[in-house]
């Protein structure tokens, strides 16, 4: 088969060369550092290994790691259940023609160019007790106390509607092209055949979107599931543990406290559960897809 | 080539491959956070490692 294919297995080569180099290296490097108890500050700075489930039987038994999974967990799914919902329903009504579509479209992508840093700082410029407006006026207008540095639901939630909208546009976007390249004909049946705009929607245009919902499913699933900078730069994953995301433990354990070894299992456990998630959620829509057909 | 084993999707042999090693470990830290004081984890090394060649023959 190789001889056959001689001329396409040198052509692929150079993309297989970059992706061996930074995508199979790095990985394989996390999970030889990950059976490690390496601190490069510690008294004896050198890597020792201490066996191969070391660093892991420690993270089964730390609490503060495991409740970080389930907080984004939980982020992620919240997040994307309103990005979803907010994204269908903007795009369909960008399907639509009204004045100012297009200013508004374009005001409405703006927060997708922002880098997740900025839009962090946007958010604590905004919000923060004392100096953003958003808290005087809440109070001034409804008697209502924004201090998300001392209130762990409010932290989270700030954290959760900074998320939606950086990452809204991207949802709406892409379903607004899938939505644009759905043939017309079963909607011109459908509405022959006497169904309302409701019948319509769930039973021709959700169906086709399929495909398209699995991509932004996916997409916005591992990113939610990843966050980190937005999030250290509103709260630092505080207060007290209220905002700390896998990501925020990871980096603290090794940048703060720099335990190589110990963040190295940490993230590979992580991308474990990551790929467990997407895989279960992948295997089912899949099977549900098949079903219906 | 894909074929139906008593995994409920249809699956080549990779994918079998796949699910034997994510079930694998899996049980290596299940065993590690609430087995491990009665057995050795040995057992389930030699478990997982049954069982993943299982999945890839039967799945």
């Amino acid at each position: 088969m190789f001889s056959n294919n001689r001329t396409g297995w040198l052509l692929l080569s150079p993309t297989i060369f970059i992706l061996i180099l930074v995508g199979l290296v790095p990985f394989f490097y996390v999970l030889y550092v990950g059976f490690f108890k390496w601190n490069p500050l510690a008294v004896d700075p050198s890597m020792q290994f201490e066996g191969f489930g070391y660093n892991y039987r420690q993270l089964i038994f730390d609490e503060v790691f495991l409740s970080s999974i389930w907080r984004s967990i939980r982020f992620a799914v919240v997040t994307l259940f309103f990005e979803l919902s907010l994204g269908f329903l903007l795009a369909l009504s960008l399907l639509s023609s009204f004045p100012l579509k297009s200013f508004f479209r374009g005001v409405h992508t703006l927060p997708l160019v922002i880098a997740p840093i900025v839009v962090g700082s946007i958010f604590k410029l905004f919000t923060v007790q004392g100096l953003g407006p958003l808290p005087h006026f809440l109070k001034d207008f409804f008697g209502y106390t924004l201090n998300y540095g001392l209130n762990a639901d409010q932290a989270f939630w700030m954290i959760v509607i900074m998320d939606i909208w950086h990452w809204t546009p991207f949802v709406t976007l892409t379903l607004l092209a899938g939505l644009s390249a759905l043939p017309q004909d079963p909607y011109e049946s459908a509405k022959i055949d006497g169904a309302n705009n409701f019948q319509i929607f769930i039973y021709i245009t959700i169906p086709m979107m399929v495909p398209v919902l699995i991509v932004v499913i996916f997409i916005r699933l591992m990113d939610s599931l990843k966050i980190v900078d937005e999030v250290w730069m509103l709260t630092g994953g505080g207060p007290g543990y209220a905002t700390r995301f896998t990501g925020i433990h990871i980096w603290k354990e090794v940048f703060e406290k720099r335990f190589y070894g110990f963040g190295s299992a940490m993230s590979i456990l992580y991308l474990y559960i990551t790929i467990v998630i997407c895989w279960l959620l992948y295997s089912v829509m899949v099977s549900r897809g098949k079903s219906e057909d | 080539m894909k074929k139906r084993g008593f995994i409920p999707i249809d699956t080549n042999w990779f994918d079998r491959l796949f699910i034997g090693v994510i079930s694998f470990v899996a049980l290596q830290l299940f065993w590690m956070r609430f087995l491990e004081n009665i057995l050795s984890i040995n057992f389930a090394m030699g478990i997982g490692v049954a069982w993943i060649i299982f999945v890839i023959w039967k799945g």
